[in-house]
């Protein structure tokens, strides 16, 4: 067996393999894809049943996954969290402290000592900080 | 001398001969238990399957109404003649036929497509594929039309979302006449599991000499499935095929519980055994509920014996037994 055949027959033995696993996985992940998208309606009703019945109403329009938003306790009361604008360009997370149409005041959770923030815009505009949440919220309203 | 002498001692023994009739001989007494040991499914078959059909045989020349049962009165051939002007009756065939339609051809092709992908030499894992292929349809049917109802939401649904990713805006796949019977249909593949079970076992059963033969002759792939796999595995196609046909004609629950038995939207849902349970049970007409029952099982009768009739001239038996 001279050089070049031998040369030739690692090459065919390389195609081959080669054909083998793209045929392998090709196949493997055509079948998986179309499993996932079988079993879609699956991942919904598992996702579903780990959600209270805010959580259902709220990933109506927002995420598909049981997400709660983040409150900031201060001086007794509650107030949600949002990514806010920041005139320098950078995004903080601060809580509503007061609502208003064209602006609202803000204050740091990181800093409550601080001198509050007041934001030009309409909050509703902003995004709530939101965490994932699978058992806290439910053991807090008890509706599961 | 001998042997009468012992035939006279064994004669001896036996009973006398008025008791000798009471006496059971061996296969007499198995038959005895093979019908004792029956007997609970033909109690079962006669009170709860030949009864009640007679009962409603009965019923469907009378006017038998629940409201009303005293007033019950013998209308002979009133209930049938009714079907053929009943409005409801038109509508619920038109929707029946639309659905199967779609659904029958759907039926036949995706069982073998997932059996054929699911045998192939090339997929990994296929223990576990299969039994995931298979696990929706041990779900109970009021849940998984649930869980598809949430994913079909036109709002909020998984499917509209995904479709919104692509830039398409989706349908209100149960509320809308035109999306109606697809938004069923895929519903309904959820039940592919056993279909697909069935000729995936048929289509391992197809001996590989075949096909080893069919290669060296130089068959492709392609030629290979229409040539030995389909005529292989076709009375399994066939059995489905049957299946297919009795389970539209009696295509109840998912509609059923998509619509709450309204036939909304426009009437596509009413299909043939909503309309006879609504006049059966909801509107209590048990008469006309019957003939519509006689008449359901009379048109599933003919199209099952015309499959048969046809099946001599597509299905192909190893054993050259046909019907």
């Amino acid at each position: 067996m001279n050089a070049s055949t031998s040369h030739f027959i690692q090459n065919h033995w390389f195609m081959v393999q080669l054909r083998r696993v793209a045929a392998y996985g090709s196949v493997t992940l055509f079948t998986i894809m179309l499993l996932a998208a079988f079993l879609l309606p699956l991942s919904y009703s598992v996702l579903t049943s780990v959600k209270d019945k805010q959580q259902i109403t709220d990933s109506a329009r927002g995420s598909i996954f049981p997400l709660d938003k983040v409150k900031y306790e201060f001086e007794g009361k509650s107030y949600d969290v949002y990514l806010v604008p920041m005139e320098d360009g950078s995004v903080r997370q601060l809580a509503l402290f007061k609502a208003g149409r064209s602006e609202s005041t803000f204050i740091d959770p990181q800093d409550p000592s601080a001198e509050s923030i007041t934001w030009q815009g309409a909050w509703r505009t902003l995004s709530a900080v939101e965490v994932l949440d699978v058992g806290e919220t439910s053991k807090k309203h008890g509706n599961k | 001398m001998t042997s009468m002498s012992s035939r006279a001692s064994l004669e001896g023994q036996y009973p006398p001969q008025e008791n000798k009739k009471l006496w059971l001989s061996q296969s007499r007494r198995q038959q005895l238990w093979g019908l004792i040991f029956l007997s609970p499914w033909v109690i079962g078959f006669l009170a709860f399957t030949l009864f009640p059909m007679l009962a409603s045989l009965a019923l469907s020349f009378s006017n038998y109404n629940l409201n009303t049962p005293e007033k019950i009165d013998f209308v002979g051939l009133e209930n049938y003649a009714k079907i053929f002007t009943d409005p409801l009756v038109s509508t619920s065939l038109s929707a029946t036929i639309k659905f199967a339609l779609i659904a029958l051809p759907l039926s036949l092709i995706l069982p073998v497509g997932l059996a054929t992908l699911l045998n192939s030499k090339y997929l990994l894992g296929k223990s576990i594929i299969r039994t995931l292929f298979y696990m929706p349809y041990m779900i109970p049917v009021v849940s998984a039309v649930a869980i598809w109802g949430g994913m079909m939401n036109s709002e909020s649904g998984w499917i509209n979302r995904l479709l919104a990713q692509i830039g398409i805006q989706g349908p209100d796949w149960v509320n809308d006449i035109n999306w109606v019977y697809p938004a069923l249909n895929i519903i309904g593949l959820w039940g592919i599991g056993n279909a697909y079970l069935i000729t995936l076992a048929s289509m391992q059963g197809v001996p590989t000499e075949l096909y080893e033969a069919a290669t060296v002759d130089g068959a492709n792939a392609w030629r290979r499935f229409r040539n030995i796999t389909l005529p292989m595995i076709s009375p399994v196609v066939f059995y489905n095929l049957v299946l297919s046909v009795i389970g539209l004609l009696r295509y109840f629950e998912i509609p059923y519980i998509v619509s709450q038995g309204t036939g909304r939207p426009g009437g596509a849902t009413m299909f043939f055994n909503i309309h006879l349970y609504k006049t059966a049970f909801v509107f209590n007409d048990m008469g006309y509920g019957s003939a519509l029952a006689w008449m359901l099982f009379a048109v599933a009768l003919v199209l099952t014996l015309l499959l048969f009739l046809t099946s001599r001239y597509w299905v192909y038996y190893a054993s050259g037994d046909t019907f």
